[in-house]
């Protein structure tokens, strides 16, 4: 945590701010500074590029792509969404220090058999043990709080490729909620550092020893972007994670579903009374009749699929799943 | 004794040894330990216990589950939780007062717009103390305590009861146990209208004195039958 030293406004004596702090009091006369604004940490925001309208196309579009088609989209009903910004960590800088690692190391030693044929086997060798200087480059992103409900893993390098502005929170909350950070700064060093050793050689690694630190840090908070929509059918409710840069579709679960019309199984019934009230022969001609449209409408001689069918009870497809 | 705002850092002398105070500049409320300032943060929500329970079902459809059978009870609450900054950069979340029983609690923080309580929220301020939270010694560098929206609800399939917590910040739904894809389930509305259908096909095939009247008498009830079905009749 950063500290800033003030000077206090009515009598000059120094007092500290620490980061995130927005008063503090004077040690010396008792007046309470107020401080307006952000030191530390850049916060910046990424402005929505797609609207609660397109975003809500953009879940019809992949619910009617499925095999169940539009009668399935359309079973579903809109009943409302809200804009979230989700914070991510976003580190930059050169990740610098040094490895000492031992690695298995293995040679080839050629050898005769008793017909004298030349062959050669691969024998472990003494371990080699190898230091280096570590300076790499630093991109990392992390989230900044526990984002699996929406799907959200990393922004990756939208941060670089987008515009951002920086984080007005007035402005922002009033265009949707702005979450908060729950995951510390700390953390989000050391998952960055984790992915820069293991990115380091690994190969035949038995055993190493690192000390890496970022330097020429460059640290900011970015707020990214999301829809979060409301559907539901009867009573069943299904939220959906829309990604308000690009509007694809991050996380929805939808259950699949056949349903088969009313007509044929009703139909069938009244076939099969009809053919064994006229008289035997006409019985088994509408049940040989009837297990043929079972077959080549179901695909199936299961029996719970025919009782499905009989019954009216949707069959489980596929369904939609993303995130 | 001192303490400072762990909202706008205001320090402010505390005249009274009460676990809670409330700031005089922001009028945030926080919670002293040891000494240390904790603050505590809520996550605003309007309760609806129809839209938990339709996500209940929604998930449980995804899933692959059973339908529920029964809704029982719902209860909805803000339930305090200890979100500790380790010194390491690890963080522990820890439910501060117990879910009852069957109810899993859920295992992170959920993400969404933090507030600072307000002396007149009514949350629940009877929690267990950190170190019973967190018995085990490891070096705590920030606590706060968190009021998550949680809908703790039961419900029934074939007979057997259920629990399951859905969490108010993104509906997540959080179970020990879900009801599994078991026998198939007629429903007895659906199970009446077909056993009607076809007495009535009977009826007709059997009472027919030749086969005009059988076929027409049958075109009829089915006919009939589909209009009733269509219209949502005998569904369920």
């Amino acid at each position: 945590m950063a500290t800033i030293v003030f000077k206090c406004p009515q009598c000059g004596g120094p007092f500290e701010f620490a980061e995130g702090d927005c008063s503090s009091l004077c040690s010396f006369c008792g007046v309470t500074s107020l401080l307006v604004g952000d030191r530390g940490v850049h916060r910046l925001i990424i402005p929505e590029r797609v609207d609660l309208k397109a975003a809500r196309t953009s879940l019809r579009k992949l619910l009617a792509s499925q095999e169940e088609g539009q009668a399935f989209a359309a079973s579903f009903s809109f009943s409302g969404g809200s804009l979230l910004f989700l914070p991510f960590w976003r580190i930059r800088g050169m990740a610098m220090g040094w490895q000492w690692c031992e690695k298995e190391t293995f040679k080839e030693e050629i050898d005769y058999d008793e017909n004298g044929t030349r062959y050669t086997r691969r024998v472990k060798a003494p371990n080699e043990r190898v230091f280096s200087l570590v300076a790499k480059p630093l991109s990392f992103s992390s989230p900044a709080g526990e984002y699996t409900p929406f799907g959200m893993i990393r922004v990756g390098l939208a941060g670089d490729v987008l515009q951002c502005e920086p984080m007005d929170y007035p402005v922002a909350a009033a265009r949707g909620s702005v979450v908060d950070p729950l995951k510390g700064i700390a953390q989000a060093r050391q998952e960055a550092l984790a992915m820069t050793r293991d990115s380091i050689e690994s190969e035949g690694v038995v055993r190493k020893e690192s000390r890496i630190r970022i330097s020429s840090e460059w640290l900011a908070l970015l707020y990214y972007p999301v829809w979060n929509l409301h559907f539901t059918r009867g009573d069943r409710f299904y939220p959906v994670m829309v990604d308000a840069i690009n509007g694809e579709v991050i996380k929805c679960r939808f259950p699949g579903e056949k349903q088969h019309g009313p007509f044929l199984p009703l139909a069938m019934l009244a076939l099969l009374v009809l053919g064994w009230t006229t008289m035997p022969l006409a019985g088994v001609a509408a049940t040989v009749l009837v297990f043929y449209l079972l077959k080549s409408r179901l695909g199936t001689w299961d029996a719970s699929t025919i009782i499905k069918l009989l019954a009216g009870i949707p069959e489980r497809g596929a369904g939609v799943q993303r995130g | 004794m001192t303490a400072k705002c762990p909202q706008c850092g205001f320090r402010a002398v505390l005249l009274t040894e009460t676990s809670y105070h409330t700031c005089s500049q922001c009028r945030a409320v926080f919670r002293v330990y040891h000494g240390q300032s904790i603050s505590e943060q809520f996550f605003r929500h309007e309760p609806d216990e129809s839209l938990a329970w339709g996500a209940l079902l929604g998930f449980l459809d995804a899933e692959g589950s059973c339908t529920p059978a029964r809704r029982g009870e719902i209860a909805f609450a803000y339930h305090p939780f200890w979100l500790a900054d380790r010194t390491d950069g690890s963080t522990l979340f820890k439910a501060a007062v117990a879910l009852p029983d069957s109810f899993q609690a859920p295992p992170a923080p959920p993400a969404g717009d933090l507030e600072f309580s307000q002396k007149n929220a009514s949350l629940s301020h009877s929690v267990i103390d950190p170190q019973q939270a967190f018995p085990e010694t490891i070096e705590l560098k920030r606590l706060r305590l968190l009021q998550v929206p949680l809908y703790l609800i039961s419900y029934e399939v074939a007979g057997e009861k259920y629990q399951a917590t859905v969490s108010g910040c993104a509906w997540q739904i959080h179970a020990n146990r879900l009801p599994q894809e078991g026998g198939m389930h007629i429903p007895w509305p659906r199970l009446t209208f077909l056993a009607v259908y076809l007495t009535a096909l009977l009826v007709a095939g059997v009472l027919a004195p030749n086969i005009i009247w059988r076929l027409g008498a049958l075109l009829v009830i089915l006919l009939a039958a589909w209009a009733l079905e269509r219209s949502g009749f005998g569904r369920g």
